[in-house]
């Protein structure tokens, strides 16, 4: 046995034999009034669903056109403003620039050719104890040397490696 | 295209703010590369005209000739080498015997980037100079010390990476 629903919309469609029909509005009175209904809302939707023939078809099509053109713009440009190889170059300088300034800046070096360019060693003052001790600055190129005069000899038999 | 314009200042923001973490990262680097961990180091060289050795530390490489001319020796043996790290407000001392030390008793940074060292050269328990220096790094500074054998004590320090 079928369903309500099923026998109902086969009815409504006019799929239903004779004798099933027949047999479905004894069982089911009130659906004439149903399908009365039925039909006059097809018959509305059907009024109220037909396609309307547009009367500038052109100039809906540039309208719709012209919009889709503003809405893509802005994708375009910001992808080309930040992604694009020009602003790309600018910002590899800039950070290139900025680690030289810092390099240059804040890492002290000499001339990286020489070395000893750098050298830096200035004696500002220098004091013995001893008065029969004498220091004396020898300013080099280079090389500094502080001379202590009349330090006592080390032990000759003494070893220095501690 | 309100949405569109939404995620574009965002996105500019977030590249700002990338922008202004890596300049901070790299400017950290650069500091950090600038003030890496100094040490005070020194060696006792043993400088003659007949020496059996000829050797000089790695850290003054290139100083054979101009030694050779300043203190009038053709020979110079390594005879210690010692380095300490530098701690802020305290003394290190390098002992290069138990007759000969070097005590730096102060370093003081200079915004040029130069340090101002005081020293004390000890011979036995007494300490026998005392001397104020302003020195860069990697500078070796030269001490002619006590004479030994046939020929001479020579102590170099320098503050060093």
């Amino acid at each position: 046995m079928r369903p309500f629903e099923e026998r109902f919309t086969a009815w409504l469609d006019g799929e239903l034999d004779a004798e099933e029909a027949r047999a479905f509005l004894k069982e089911y009175p009130s659906v004439l009034e149903e399908k009365a209904e039925f039909l006059k809302l097809k018959q509305l939707l059907r009024q109220g669903l037909e396609s309307r023939v547009l009367e500038n078809p052109d100039f809906f099509n540039a309208q719709i056109m012209a919009q889709i053109g503003r809405e893509s713009v802005p994708r375009r440009s910001l992808r080309r403003g930040w992604l694009g190889l020009p602003r790309i170059a600018w910002a590899g300088i800039g950070a290139l620039s900025i680690g030289v300034a810092m390099f240059v800046a804040l890492i002290p070096h000499g001339d990286l050719s020489d070395p000893r360019s750098g050298y830096v060693a200035d004696v500002l003052k220098t004091k013995t104890r001893d008065p029969n001790v004498k220091a004396t600055v020898d300013n080099q190129k280079d090389m500094t040397i502080i001379k202590i005069e009349g330090l006592q000899k080390l032990p000759a038999e003494k070893e220095l490696n501690h | 295209m309100g949405i569109v314009e939404t995620n574009g200042v965002d996105y500019r923001r977030r590249c700002w703010w990338l922008m202004v973490v890596v300049i901070a990262v790299l400017y950290c680097f650069a500091m950090l590369s600038a003030q890496s961990a100094e040490v005070f180091w020194g060696c006792m060289i043993y400088a003659s005209n007949a020496g059996q050795c000829n050797s000089l530390p790695q850290r003054l490489s290139g100083y054979d000739a101009r030694m050779s001319s300043a203190f009038g020796y053709s020979r110079f043996c390594l005879v210690a080498q010692r380095q300490t790290p530098i701690e802020a407000q305290k003394e290190v001392d390098l002992v290069f015997s138990d007759n000969l030390k070097i005590i730096l008793t102060s370093l003081a940074g200079a915004s040029d980037g130069k340090y101002l060292i005081r020293l004390l050269f000890v011979q036995g328990e007494q300490p026998v100079m005392e001397t104020q220096a302003r020195v860069s790094r990697d500078s070796p500074l030269f001490i002619r010390g006590p004479n030994w054998r046939d020929g001479q004590i020579i102590i170099v320090v320098m503050v060093a990476a």
